[in-house]
């Protein structure tokens, strides 16, 4: 047991360096690297799910003890945590399988599998480790590794800024964690995560102190799961490789968020953040799938869509219902990381053309990944039986039954919404004549086994795993589940379902000039141009950094830095070369001055005892 | 065990060195790995000669200094090849001086590694050579004079020289020690007996330089704490007085030099000082229950990083003739993993977290703050401030700079071992810190 937990921990550091050392000598061997351990992780976790015991796996260590600090590092893994393994290093795998294809004709290679085993490692340390401090470790490797693979061709000036932007959004929230941590270390006494649980159902707790650090937790989730208002660095996030943006929006670094508020669930519900949550969480559902709907880029729909989905995760969370959120979790993962990576196979098919606008027509040239997509969407916009409706469900019913109205409204416009975005997305790409010289001519055929293979298994999941969502659920959360149940609700959704979708399928199959003549009405256009470009939260953001942060206080800061603190560093060039020559005066190189030194030092330290002998 | 294991080997070396080095390699590195592992699995000399007891925390230093070497006898090429029969002897000698609790044989073992290391530096090739050699050699034989007369003095009051139970009320005992630490100081390079040790250290074959500041130090630096520490405790106004007077002394006269060296050798010859000038804190603050922690993990981190800094300087000066800051310029594009190794450990020298010369400073500094005395950790603070202004400035003209030459140096597979063992030592002990801390629990 013991040596699958060392291998998820160990594995992707050793896979990384050796991935990037002996991609450098061949390349292909990169691949094979990240393959390997990519399967070798998978394996582990698969291991830890099937030997799994009652008990969770509890192993203390403490990193620094030393007086009266101690730097705690341990690991739990429960259900919560193999859940999470699973889909990390499952879909990890197949993403890195995809990319053998996706990135095979890239030179870099070596260095995007090494990244991506490296972020792999993140999430696994985040979801297994006991610690806040191990946690934020595993959180700040994410954070690291997504800026480097955001920015992975970094010789595209939107791919370098839009990793940056990732890492300083993302970065903005881990502050509150640092602050949560510190907070928590000297006031609650513990920053381990399980024990933090159990002093909140004890009522142990300061309840302002509960309130702040959980607070300050969320911000970070905020931050990482892409929430309103750190969400435009997820849309952003889009000029990495497909497989990148798959393996954020999919498999790991956007379920970091929801994680760590599901791993301190009881210290959540202990206070009243979870009505925070659920709310944070409801408006920017509501963002998300109405900014979908006007995007043109294929990723940016689905990056919308991301967060959009995020949050009825995390509203799932937010009212109370654990299992809700967490099962939406998975099927979230799984159906997303379905879709990006079909896009990711369209992508390849089509010469690397994003714009949704100029492709279609295309399930002519490949109807397998038509279907697959096809899958995906309908999981995502929550038909049944694919999975994605089970889940989607339960939130609602969820937060109809325990939200506020605020809550229950947003969420559910969300959810319907999502049919909505999806099935514009996929007419504009599969159906009606190519709209682009390009995507008519000739293109790339996918191959079998590394772009039909993993979308294939995971249409597959994305369809079969609904039989098993109520053993999820009872996984996660254990047997005494209460299922949120409001009557009507599922036949209300799905006939609201199908008159969203029958209006997306008359106006873009049958009624585009209707559609355009829509569009040109001067309101609509306003409402769009809204809409598109995200509520101008990016902008307000950058606005806001650049007229208060770096027009006044930096610029306070750099004339504090120019006139002072440069002034006192030149003049201590000046000073150091002062005191060394004073110094070197007795450097001579001459033996004969160093014992005379000597015996100088020899008579200060013997003066020296003569006064103290004298003094005592 | 490991005692006779590394005595015998030394005595087998020379036999094969003169035709195949790299059997006399495979002996040293043999013996090293055995003598290493006898330490692990706890035997000590005490079982076979009274005066010698190991605790934890001598063990673990042994193991250190043993893995060390054995990591430096891979590095050594061609003419250095004596340095080999030399390290095992050294060994031999440390383990022991590692290990007694007594302070005559502590006496007689400090001149025996004294005498050792004149015979290490003896390895002439050059003019140069030959100055540090005999800087080296005229310091250390006055230094042994010294340090004999407080003896002598101390000999007067005590009628046992077990650690233990020698008596330290004596009327000559506060000036005896006084003597014999300023002989010792000489081996720390304490300023200012330390004119010597910045022109020695930059001038003798830098693998030399590599254990006479790395792996020697160290070791003296441990076993005199446990050496004095019976009197730094008796005597806490004297022991704070002298130790902080003479760390502050050290460390700040240590890094201007170095700020303004032109030699990279003596650069890191100068951070060697300043070094010993940390050093001297858990000493000040033996009052403290972390001073033996502080002192420990200090040698410990310290052994690693500075043998390894001199180690690859002596090959950057074999292939590509490095002497001055001018010469490594670009170096990464010459010698990439050289570059990268010294790097990392020139960070750890500066004190970059994560690394053991992190660790090792914060330890000793919490102990000087557990002593109270925060103003000398705060100077120290300010100086390792100061000394990141000349690592960083090695590190700007390896990687910022353009290059001179093209040509381009490969690191031999056994240089890359020992580098690597030794860098390895550096992540572990700046990452995990427990060892340490429960090897030196029982103190």
């Amino acid at each position: 047991m013991n040596n699958a937990v060392m291998t998820l921990l160990i594995a992707p550091y050793v896979g990384a360096v050796l991935a990037y050392i002996l991609g450098k000598a061949k390349r292909e061997l990169a691949f094979w690297v990240a393959e390997v351990v990519g399967f070798v992780l998978f394996l582990a976790s698969a291991v830890l799910f099937l030997k799994y015991s009652d008990t969770p796996i509890d192993i203390t260590y403490t990193w620094i003890h030393f007086g009266n600090l101690e730097l705690p590092f341990g690991i739990y893994i429960d259900h919560l945590s193999i859940v999470m393994l699973l889909v990390a290093t499952g879909l990890g795998f197949l993403d890195i399988h995809f990319a053998h294809d996706y990135m095979g004709e890239d030179p870099d290679q070596p260095r995007y599998y090494a990244k991506v085993l490296f972020f792999i490692g993140g999430m696994i340390l985040l979801v297994i480790t006991k610690d806040l401090i191990g946690a934020f470790v595993g959180w700040e490797f994410m954070g690291l590794a997504s800026y480097l693979l955001i920015s992975f061709w970094y010789f595209k000036k939107s791919a370098a800024d839009a990793g940056m932007q990732a890492f300083l959004y993302t970065r903005f929230g881990d502050i509150f964690i640092l602050a949560a941590i510190a907070l928590l270390f000297f006031y609650a006494g513990t920053v381990d995560l399980v024990k933090l649980n159990e002093m909140a159902n004890a009522g142990e707790l300061d309840k302002t102190l509960a309130l702040v650090a959980a607070l300050f937790i969320f911000m970070g989730a905020i931050g990482k799961s892409g929430q309103f208002p750190l969400y435009p660095w997820l849309m952003n996030a889009m000029e990495g490789p497909t497989t990148v943006s798959a393996l954020i929006h999919g498999a790991t670094m956007v379920n970091s968020g929801i994680y760590i508020v599901a791993r301190l669930f009881d210290f959540f519900s202990y206070t009243d953040a979870l009505y925070i949550v659920a709310n944070v969480a409801a408006l920017s559902a509501f963002i998300g799938a109405t900014s979908a709907l006007v995007q043109k880029e294929i990723k940016k729909i689905l990056a919308y869509s991301t967060m959009s989905h995020l949050s009825i995760a995390f509203v799932g969370l937010g009212v109370g219902s654990l299992a809700a959120g967490m099962l939406h979790l998975v099927n979230h993962a799984i159906f997303k990381a379905l879709l990006f990576l079909s896009a990711g196979a369209v992508i390849y098919i089509a010469h690397h053309q994003k714009d949704a606008w100029k492709l279609g027509g295309l399930i002519k040239t490949a109807p397998f990944v038509a279907l697959f997509m096809a899958m995906g969407s309908l999981s995502l916009a929550g038909v049944p039986p694919f999975s994605g409706y089970f889940s989607k469900e339960m939130v609602v019913a969820a937060a109809w039954e325990w939200g506020n109205g605020f809550t229950k409204t947003f969420v559910t416009i969300a959810a319907l919404l999502s049919i909505a975005y999806i099935t514009r997305l996929w007419i504009l790409i599969f159906l009606g004549e190519p709209r682009h010289e390009e995507v008519g001519g000739s293109v790339h055929k996918p191959s079998n086994i590394w772009m039909r293979l993993p979308l294939g298994i995971l249409a597959f999941l994305t369809l079969f795993i609904s039989i098993w969502q109520m053993d999820i659920v009872h996984y996660i959360v254990g047997e005494e589940f209460i299922e949120p149940h409001v009557a009507g609700l599922g036949a209300f959704m799905l006939t609201c379902m199908l008159i969203i979708f029958l209006i997306v399928v008359g106006l873009y199959v049958k009624g585009l000039n209707l559609l355009y003549k829509i569009a040109s009405h001067h309101f609509v256009q306003t409402i769009h141009q809204i809409l598109y470009n995200g509520y101008y939260v990016e902008a307000m953001i950058t606005w806001i950094s650049k007229n208060i942060i770096v027009g006044a206080v930096a610029k306070a800061a750099r004339w504090f830095d120019t006139y002072v603190i440069d002034y006192i560093v030149n003049k201590t060039l000046d000073f150091t070369y002062m005191v060394y020559k004073v110094f070197r005066a007795g450097h001579s190189g001459k033996i004969g001055t160093y014992m005379g030194q000597f015996v100088l030092g020899v008579a200060i330290i013997v003066i020296a005892i003569l006064i103290i002998v004298k003094g005592l | 065990m490991s005692f006779i294991v590394l005595i015998a080997a030394g005595l087998l070396v020379p036999i094969f060195y003169k035709n195949n080095i790299v059997i006399a390699k495979l002996i040293a590195v043999i013996a090293f790995i055995m003598a290493a592992y006898f330490i692990f699995a706890g035997q000590s000399l005490g079982s076979l000669f009274p005066y010698f007891v190991a605790d934890d925390a001598t063990r673990l230093m042994e193991f250190v200094l043993l893995v060390t070497l054995a990591a430096v006898s891979l590095a050594l090429t061609g003419f250095e090849r004596p340095l080999i029969a030399q390290m095992l002897f050294l060994a031999g000698a440390s383990v022991a001086f590692l290990e007694t609790n007594n302070f005559f044989i502590y006496i007689v073992l400090f001149e025996v590694i004294a005498i050792i290391s004149y015979i290490l530096v003896a390895n002439i090739r050059n003019f140069y050579n030959a100055e540090g050699a005999i800087k080296a050699f005229i310091a250390g034989a006055v230094a042994s004079g010294i340090i004999l007369l407080g003896f002598a003095l101390f000999s007067f009051s005590t009628d046992s020289f077990d650690y233990a139970s020698m008596n330290i009320a004596g009327k000559y005992t506060l000036i005896a020690v006084a003597i014999m630490l300023a002989g010792i100081f000489y081996k720390l390079t304490v300023v200012p007996m330390h004119g010597w040790a910045a022109d020695a250290y930059s001038q003798v074959n830098h693998a030399a330089a590599a254990i006479l500041s790395g792996v020697i130090k160290s070791v003296v630096l441990f076993a005199t704490f446990k050496a004095f520490y019976k009197f730094l405790v008796a005597y806490p106004l004297a022991t704070v007085l002298i130790f902080s007077f003479f760390a502050i002394l050290t460390m700040t006269l240590a890094n201007f030099m170095a700020l303004w060296q032109k030699r990279v050798s003596k650069i890191l010859a100068y951070s060697s000082i300043a070094h010993s000038g940390y050093a001297l804190i858990p000493f000040a603050a033996a009052a403290s229950v972390y001073s033996y922690a502080g002192v420990l993990y200090y040698a410990v981190a310290y052994i690693f990083m500075q043998t390894s800094v001199f180690l690859i300087l002596n090959d950057l000066r074999r292939e590509l003739g490095v002497k001055y800051l001018e010469d490594i310029k670009g170096l990464y594009k010459k010698a990439p993993l050289h570059s990268f190794i010294f790097t990392i450990q020139l960070f750890s020298l500066a004190g970059i977290p994560l690394l053991a010369g992190f660790l090792s400073k914060a330890v000793a500094f919490y102990a000087g703050v557990d002593a109270g005395l925060w103003w000398v950790v705060l100077i120290a603070l300010l100086n390792s401030a100061l000394a990141v202004g000349y690592y960083v400035w090695i590190i700007k003209h390896i990687y910022f700079d353009e290059p001179k030459g093209n040509e381009v140096i490969q690191m031999s597979t056994g240089s890359l071992i020992g580098q690597l063992i030794l860098l390895a030592g550096t992540l572990y002990f700046g990452i995990v810190a427990g060892d340490i801390f429960n090897a030196t629990i029982s103190f």
